[in-house]
């Protein structure tokens, strides 16, 4: 998948010079020496002492694949500084903004690619079993790139084994990683993904005509977002949110995000990679 | 019988010729009838459903083998391969069937497409077929007028290089 992505010389270069199976992320910056991440540890691949500097059209080729040549299809996408590829691998973009009427319309000159490579580990929820028998509103808490996404498809899928209907918000096709319309990740036998959705109406179309048990989203972001949250959670539904933040105490200090608090009862919170520090149950009162 | 023979012989070659002429015209006429075609059928895939340029482009050859399909093939061709370079439009829009203007300014749609927002490819498609439609009237006029009149001028003048040679 990230062998179709990139130019060949790339990404022949990356093959040299890192271990592709263990990637996370790939950085290119136009001018700029190659930075990959494995499990999250950046370093510049070199190959005999020599980096592999970015050049323009190796960010064109690759603005070229992820568009499938076709901008106008996904403008709006750009706008809001992404690009989703097929294999929901996510591309985020920087570059010069363009604004039309006042708004942000488009993204020219892009420079940089920050190119997220998803994974699906199985069994990466282990230790919430009790959790996903007992489910009621779940918040995953932690900083960028340390696994959020990852637990949460794992925890959709489960719980769609459990039998109950998960309807999946995937704004950014990170959790699906639909092609064609088709989820090519494992999300269960009872989800439906609402792919490319823009949150807020993605949460009024689930309730409204899915008949969901839970609803599943990634990335909670402002106060509109926890307004809807709180509207679905009036419905009856559950919801299993992630949201950026170093902890469950750092989320209660923020005036915005501390209604969460009032919406959720479990926090699972992740401090490193992929490993869960800690799950609190609001009604206990306690660290599980 | 040998004069019967060279005189059969000048016949086909006179009205081949004239086949030929007639058909470069017509084939030309095609050629741009198929463009603004493409032109139309993108303008209706991108404004609704927004598929992709590679989708559109091979829809819109499927079942059809005029040559400005070919030139699409090629095209489609190097979407596929990756980032495309204007050399590489202008290589896939050379076709003996169009001028160097013609064939620059074909070079020139297929390399602006899919690079822009919707509002402004949708605008450049109407530019391209502003372009094109008086290449194409021009093209159809002209395949009335000589594309018929060289078939006939061939056939004539096979029969005239008969007689002569009878």
């Amino acid at each position: 998948m990230l062998k179709d992505l990139l130019p060949e010389r790339v990404f022949s270069f990356i093959v040299s010079g890192a271990d592709v199976g263990k990637l996370t992320e790939v950085r290119m910056r136009t001018g700029k020496p190659l930075s990959v991440a494995e499990y999250g540890k950046y370093f510049f691949p070199s190959v005999d002492g020599h980096e592999y500097v970015v050049t323009g059209e190796d960010v064109g080729h690759v603005l070229a694949i992820a568009t499938k040549h076709s901008m106008y299809a996904v403008n709006s996408r750009i706008a809001n500084g992404f690009l989703s590829c097929d294999d929901g691998i996510r591309i985020g973009l920087s570059g010069e903004g363009v604004y039309k009427n006042g708004k942000l319309f488009t993204l020219k000159n892009v420079n940089s690619l920050c190119i997220r490579i998803p994974s699906q580990i199985f069994g990466c929820a282990s230790g919430l079993e009790k959790l996903v028998d007992d489910f009621d509103n779940t918040l995953i808490i932690s900083p960028p790139g340390m696994g959020k996404t990852t637990l949460l498809r794992e925890m959709i899928r489960l719980l769609s084994l459990k039998g109950k209907n998960v309807v999946v918000i995937d704004e950014r096709n990170e959790l699906s990683a639909s092609c064609d319309g088709v989820a090519t990740a494992d999300l269960g036998p009872n989800t439906d993904v609402l792919l490319f959705s823009c949150k807020k109406a993605g949460y009024a179309d689930a309730v409204r005509s899915l008949r969901p048990d839970v609803i599943a989203t990634d990335e909670i972001f402002g106060k509109d977002e926890i307004s809807c949250l709180r509207d679905i959670c009036r419905c009856g539904v559950k919801v299993l949110a992630t949201v950026h933040a170093d902890g469950l105490l750092s989320l209660l200090k923020d005036t915005v995000y501390c209604e969460l608090a009032g919406i959720m009862r479990y926090f699972v919170e992740l401090r490193e990679i992929g490993k869960i520090s800690a799950l609190i149950d609001k009604k206990e009162y306690k660290k599980c | 019988m040998l004069k019967l023979l060279v005189g059969a012989l000048l016949f086909v070659c006179c009205g081949y010729v004239g086949y030929g002429i007639s058909a470069h015209y017509r084939k030309r006429c095609n050629l741009l009838v198929s463009a603004l075609g493409y032109l139309d059928h993108l303008e209706n895939g991108v404004s609704y459903l927004q598929n992709t340029l590679g989708e559109l482009t091979l829809s819109y050859c499927q079942g059809k083998k005029d040559e400005f399909c070919k030139i699409l093939k090629k095209y489609s061709g190097l979407l596929e391969g990756g980032y495309v370079m204007k050399e590489d439009c202008i290589a896939a829009a050379k076709s003996r069937y169009l001028t160097a203007y013609e064939q620059s300014l074909v070079a020139e749609m297929l390399f602006s497409l899919g690079k822009s927002d919707l509002d402004t490819q949708l605008s450049d498609i109407k530019k391209y077929r502003a372009a094109f439609s008086p290449i194409e009237d021009a093209a159809k006029s002209n395949q009335k007028k000589y594309g018929t009149l060289a078939f006939k001028l061939g056939i004539l003048s096979g029969l005239a290089a008969m007689l002569v040679v009878a």
